[in-house]
């Protein structure tokens, strides 16, 4: 018999991060041609190993296993930002895996709780069976600390921007692309699936919390000079939407986040790749060494603004359908809260098209800037490949919502169900 | 169908990171390295593509499950179709 | 009716001790042969324990004062293999600094023996002196290197100290003697309604000696100062395997006379466990000697596993019994990586010549980075199934404080390991270490790393071997 992991399988929700992580990691693999200079083979057994985790955490169905593949995937990414990163690449490294751990070894104490409390950590079977009430607040915040620390949510945020500064290019795609999605994952499956109670209890809490990131990164971001500090904190924000739209609990709140997620993977991944291409170029990342470069690299601007454009959520692209399913959901629950998110979408335009206006066009006044080259084969394979979803989902994304949609009502269905029987 | 996908699907890095382990690192630009790794990556795009194909999405329950008894008594494995 | 044949380990070890000592002392230059020969020793012993005593459920000997059940071959069979390890992988760190002597394997021999026997004990006096036997033995192991100041005071230090300790827990026993008119567990235990709660002095007293041996806070105070000026070899065999000896007899102590009496001791246990994970994971964060690093980290591996016994149900006592197994195959691992850490006849023991290791020995840093996760507890390497069973009983008795200490602390300790990769993988190189070693050591570093990687796959088999174990 061949050996089989156990306790695997997919729904509709968990088979859009799968085929996601699997997409990015070639990509990444094609991408590390001209980054990393040393032990390549390490580094690309460090990826690998990497996708196998990620893999493992979204077609869990078994709570220990969900902990084991989550947990592991930290031992690969230390060793990527530690190993290959830049200056300040230990105390990135460091932090991230301590504040990453401590966040998870209280959802630990949870899962084992749940063992005790129900008798089994079979996912599908606590749908069945559910959670005893009372102990629902408590494994909810347990569950929360995990998974708050990986989003990540405001204020447990900042380890992500300086991972993302210090870690190779390769490694902030994976970091941002899938990584941070396993926490929304998460929040869907195990905070809604197995706490619905204590879930309406701190949605007050999520829409928070959500709304500050949102607008207090995207404030930050704005002050930024260092391109990939600057989408970290983006990052942040549009993680803001995602929680904001999962604890709406409606299905187009929900819709919107996974949307949203599988959105940002992509438009994240490729951001990460082109201020990787020009860092490649001239080794800088501040925004100061660039501006008018949109005569020298052609080809780059475009995409660059395919991407930015993506990013802020235009119409056109998937980036929009994330965040106007979102904040329908938003409206329908909370009109302040609704409001307060779509100043973020405005911030967030200001920033990336800022930044954008800075690098790309504006006055050439580095002179180093004109000895630039422009995309090369795989450097354009890579940002073409992640273009296209973007913008094909943007104007049809139908193949999406009809994978998710059933599963996502089944969700709200039990968790409505849940409520009312308790 | 019984082919166990979704562990095919966790396994093959592994497999290929172990490939590429046997293999000797050089300095600079180490195409055997690159060539393997981005075959394990590409054939599992596919598989996952081959997933979302035969993935029915009527259906709101768990597909492709797999089940096996790992740890006795704690993580129960039950099978499925 | 006594069958002998239970006690066969025994007896084969004290016949072959004595016919070692005969042999070494009239042929000349015969080290070596001693050593091939310990080895073999250990490996029949091994044998013979599985043979004679592993099916045996529960059977006591020589009236009552000798218990031979499935604990107590499981954990021979550990002791065992673990001193045998020991022993194989010691020879070239022996020869280096020419103590390669026919005292050594007989020493190790004797502790050996004096653990076997105080594993299988039933009774306050054969506890004491399988544990005398023990202790001796280590003592002048421990000074073993005697052109070393460093050795010679670790010696003497871990003499004095374990003597005190020892003679506070011979009045333990006598005062439990005075309060229950025996010394055999069982008749304690019988005698319990009696006088319940006058006893707790006598366990008191008991508890501060066992604690001193295993090395838990606040009786630790030897143990970094012992284990970093020992030879390497017989530090090696300090973290391992008297541990798992006092453990059982912590486990036998505490569960067989005085089960009744749990609300007196559970709280001792917990305040030792908590301060020794809490200890543990703090004290190390500054330490530059790998030695001293690793007592620090086993004092805290010590509070998890005591954690476990603080439970009072037989699950706890399991996932300890697990918890020190996996424990020695990761000391194993760890020590087999510094024995190999050889330049021109010298032994390298800082922190710092670890730096950029993984330049120059690519396996052996990958084995240091398995080795140093799975002692941090990151799944899915063995350290952390053996944390994750403690914390399950753990938690299945609601003592929650215990399990967040522990898993906090697990956070803490995290640190210093990852400062120990870090520094393999992200520091400077320094010249490359000797590659040639004994096809010992190699094999005793590649089973046991392969042991800590692979463990998730069949978790259940170590599993089943201790589900069998049930003293309550």
């Amino acid at each position: 018999m061949v050996l089989s992991i156990t306790k695997v399988g997919v729904d509709g929700i968990s088979i859009l991060f799968i085929i996601l992580t699997t997409f990015i990691t070639p990509l990444c693999i094609i991408s590390v041609n001209n980054t990393v200079k040393t032990r390549l083979r390490d580094f690309l057994i460090a990826i690998l190993i990497m996708e196998s985790f990620m893999i493992g955490v979204f077609c869990a169905l078994d709570l220990v296993v969900f902990y084991l593949f989550f947990e592991a995937g930290l031992i690969p990414m230390f060793l990527i930002i530690g190993i290959w990163g830049g200056p300040k690449r230990v105390y990135s490294a460091f932090k991230f895996f301590l504040y990453t751990l401590l966040g998870s070894v209280l959802m630990l104490v949870a899962i084992i709780s749940i063992y005790w409390i129900s008798g089994t950590t079979d996912v599908i079977k606590l749908y069945e069976f559910g959670i005893d009430e009372k102990y629902q607040n408590l494994l909810w915040l347990a569950f929360f600390s995990s998974f708050a620390v990986k989003t990540p949510m405001w204020p447990v945020h900042t380890w992500l921007p300086d991972a993302h500064v210090e870690a190779p290019t390769a490694g902030s795609v994976l970091l941002a692309a899938i990584l941070l999605k396993m926490a929304g994952y998460g929040f869907i499956r195990f905070s809604l699936g197995l706490f619905p109670v204590a879930s309406e209890v701190f949605t007050p809490l999520i829409y928070g919390l959500s709304v500050i990131a949102i607008v207090f990164t995207s404030l930050i971001a704005l002050m930024q000079e260092d391109m990939k500090k600057l989408i970290a904190y983006s990052s942040v924000a549009h993680m803001g939407f995602v929680t904001l739209g999962i604890f709406t609990i409606q299905q187009q709140g929900i819709e919107g986040s996974i949307i949203q997620m599988i959105s940002h993977g992509l438009v994240s991944a490729a951001l990460f790749l082109c201020v990787g291409v020009v860092y490649d170029r001239m080794h800088s990342r501040l925004i100061s060494s660039y501006g008018g470069i949109v005569t020298i690299i052609p080809k780059y601007s475009i995409l660059f603004m395919l991407f930015t454009l993506a990013a802020l959520g235009l119409p056109g692209t998937s980036g929009f359908i994330g965040e106007f399913l979102i904040l329908m959901g938003v409206f329908k629950d909370n009109f302040l809260v609704a409001v307060i998110a779509s100043l973020g979408v405005i911030l967030g335009a200001a920033y990336m098209l800022w930044l954008y206006k800075r690098v790309v066009f504006g006055k050439l006044v580095n002179k180093d800037l004109t000895k630039m080259v422009d995309l090369n084969k795989s450097e354009y394979f890579i940002l073409s490949c992640l273009a296209i979803p973007t913008l094909f989902f943007g104007f049809y994304p139908d193949p999406l919502i009809n994978t998710i949609e059933v599963s996502v009502s089944d969700l709200i269905n039990m968790y409505n169900n849940n409520l009312i029987n308790k | 169908m019984n082919f166990p996908i979704l562990s095919s699907l966790i396994l093959l890095p592994v497999i290929g990171a172990l490939f590429l382990f046997f293999t000797k690192d050089k300095d600079g630009n180490n195409l055997t390295a690159k060539n393997v790794s981005l075959f394990t990556a590409a054939v599992n795009f596919l598989i996952s593509i081959y997933l979302w194909i035969t993935f029915d999405q009527s259906i709101s329950s768990f597909q492709f499950i797999e089940d096996r008894e790992w740890i006795d008594g704690f993580i129960n494995y039950k099978s499925w179709c | 009716m006594n069958n002998l044949n239970l006690v066969l380990p025994e007896i084969f070890i004290s016949l072959s001790i004595m016919f070692l000592l005969v042999l070494g002392v009239f042929k000349k230059d015969s080290s070596r042969l001693i050593f091939n020969i310990s080895l073999l020793v250990f490996f029949i012993t091994a044998i013979i324990t599985l043979n004679e005593t592993y099916s045996v459920t529960r059977i006591t000997l020589f009236n009552e004062s000798v218990v031979i059940d499935h604990m107590s071959s499981l954990m021979k069979i550990i002791t065992l293999i673990g001193a045998f390890l020991v022993l194989a992988i010691s020879s070239s760190y022996l020869k280096t600094f020419k103590i390669f002597k026919i005292e050594y394997p007989i020493l190790i021999l004797c502790s050996v023996l004096g653990m076997m026997v105080m594993i299988s004990s039933n009774d306050l006096m054969v506890f004491y002196m399988g544990l005398e036997l023990q202790s001796l033995a280590l003592y002048v192991l421990a000074t073993f290197n005697r052109d070393q100041l460093k050795s010679s005071e670790a010696g003497l230090k871990y003499f004095v100290l374990s003597a005190l300790s020892s003679g506070l827990l011979l009045y333990g026993c006598s005062l439990i003697y005075g309060f229950s008119g025996s010394t055999n567990f069982d008749i304690i235990a019988s005698q319990l309604n009696s006088n319940k709660y006058v006893l707790t002095f006598g366990i008191v007293f008991i508890l501060v000696g066992l604690a001193f041996k295993i090395s838990a806070v606040p009786f630790h105070m030897w143990a970094p100062d012992v284990y970093e000026g020992s030879p390497t070899s017989v530090t090696l065999f300090f973290t391992m395997v008297p541990k798992i000896a006092a453990l059982t007899v912590f486990i036998r102590f505490l569960y067989v006379p005085f089960l009744n009496l749990i609300d007196q001791w559970q709280m001792i246990i917990i305040f030792l466990s908590i301060a020794s994970m809490l200890f543990g994971a703090i004290a190390a964060i500054g330490q530059t000697n790998i030695k001293r690093l690793i007592a620090y980290s086993s004092i805290g591996h010590i509070g998890y596993t005591l954690a476990g016994l603080a439970t009072g149900s037989n699950e706890g006592i399991q996932s300890s019994i697990i918890y020190i197994s996996i424990y020695v195959i990761m000391n194993l691992a760890l020590f087999s990586c510094l024995l190999m850490l050889k330049r021109n006849n010298q032994y390298y023991e800082d922190i710092d010549d670890l730096s950029g290791l993984s330049k120059n020995h690519p396996l052996l840093s990958l084995s240091m980075l398995v080795i140093l996760f799975s002692l941090a507890g990151i799944p899915p390497l063995a350290g952390f199934f053996a944390k994750f069973y403690i914390f399950k009983t753990v938690i299945e008795q609601s003592m929650y404080f215990l399990a967040i200490v522990g898993l906090l602390s697990t956070v803490i300790a995290a640190f210093y390991y990852l400062r120990i990769i870090k520094i393999i993988y992200f520091d400077k190189e320094k010249e490359k270490y000797d590659s040639d070693h004994s096809p010992w050591l190699k094999f005793s570093l590649t089973f046991s790393t392969i042991l800590i990687l692979l463990y998730f796959i069949f978790p259940s088999q170590l599993i089943e071997a201790v589900s069998r174990i049930n003293i309550i």
